[in-house]
């Protein structure tokens, strides 16, 4: 999964989408953010030169307009698990992209993700484990 | 049976009221609480106030003792992973989706959601075809809106009234397949007649559905 990114696809203009855009972007990839709210577009610094679109991705017509059809990489960071998990099996089952990701907050709904091949992350839970590392604390995984 | 429905509003009262009536079990999950007492009042249904796409409530409302499941939010990401969890994690069968853009059906039925109902495109169908014939009374598409069942009344002026339907030139590939007359049902042959009041439903391809609409009631 190292190999570079052409055209990536970020679901969610909020801070780590911002962020994970702005970084893609100033190295060289294709990026396209997708936010239901324009305003939202404001996060983004002079690092991005990709594209945004403007609508709710549990449209199909959204995704399309993203041009999901030619993505290598679909990140999804919304703060709606359900949506992020949705539009990741989308992009995973229906348009094969290669390499699918999406912030997951639920435990239970992010091992379901990971069981279906989405590499789900948690933001809690790797927050949670840096934390117990850090004070030494060995935490088992559920 | 137990039927557990995830959603809220009038129609999923009146989809509990009727499953409850022909003897079902019904579960009814809902995100607002003052629904969900309405509910509880008035049904003899289990009410779970809570978030459906969360494993914990669907858990909580026995999601492994169900039947069946019926997710009718208004977020299609909602119904989504509702009958995904259904499926994949707790082995249920049958669960049906409603779909609100219709453009995700197809979506929805390749990753593996085989049973999507999307309501815009038959109420937009049923409006335009109300809209042409006052005497088109049922319009259901089937076969992914490839072909329609459509049900007509006939009135005085019909203008097949009083034909036998062998006597009636309909183009091929049209099956009449039934007829209301006086409350009783029935599929006709080819020497039934047709009379005033008659309910006929019928399946043409889409290109024969104005001359078959024609050849029964007429053009308006």
């Amino acid at each position: 999964m190292s190999d570079r990114i052409a055209y990536a696809i970020i679901l969610g203009c909020g801070q780590l989408g911002a962020h994970l855009a702005e970084t893609l972007s100033s190295g060289g990839s294709d990026v396209v953010v997708i936010d239901e709210d324009s305003a939202r577009f404001a996060e983004l610094s002079d690092r991005f030169s990709g594209f945004t679109v403007e609508g709710d991705a549990a449209e199909l017509s959204v995704l399309l307009r993203a041009r999901i059809d030619k993505a290598d990489t679909f990140i999804a960071a919304t703060d709606n698990d359900r949506l992020n998990i949705m539009t990741a099996l989308i992009a995973l089952e229906y348009f094969n992209i290669g390499r699918v990701l999406a912030c997951v907050r639920d435990p239970v709904l992010e091992g379901y993700a990971r069981s279906k091949g989405v590499e789900a992350f948690s933001p809690l839970l790797i927050a949670a484990e840096k934390f117990l590392t850090s004070a030494g604390i060995p935490e088992v995984r559920a | 049976m137990t039927v557990l429905i995830v959603g809220g509003g009038t129609h999923i009262y009146f989809i509990a009221r009727s499953l409850i009536s022909k003897g079902k079990e019904i579960v009814i999950i809902n995100k607002d609480q003052a629904e969900c007492e309405a509910f509880s009042r008035r049904l003899k249904a289990t009410v779970i106030c809570g978030d459906g796409s969360q494993p914990r409530v669907l858990e909580e409302a026995g999601v492994r003792q169900v039947h069946k499941v019926l997710a009718v939010t208004p977020h299609d990401e909602d119904n989504f992973m509702i009958c995904r969890l259904a499926k994949d994690v707790y082995g249920i069968k049958e669960a049906f989706a409603l779909v609100n853009d219709p453009d995700n059906e197809e979506v929805f039925r390749s990753l593996g959601i085989g049973a999507t109902f999307s309501l815009a495109p038959i109420l937009s169908d049923l409006i335009e075809r109300r809209a042409q014939k006052d005497s088109v009374i049922g319009f259901t598409p089937i076969s992914e809106g490839k072909i329609n069942l459509t049900e007509v009344v006939l009135d005085e002026r019909a203008p097949c009234k009083g034909k036998k339907l062998r006597d009636i030139r309909f183009p091929t590939n049209t099956l009449i397949i039934s007829v209301q007359r006086d409350g009783d049902v029935f599929i006709p042959s080819g020497d039934t007649a047709m009379l005033a009041g008659d309910r006929i439903s019928f399946v043409c391809l889409p290109e024969n559905y104005a001359k078959v609409l024609g050849l029964l009631v007429g053009k308006d």
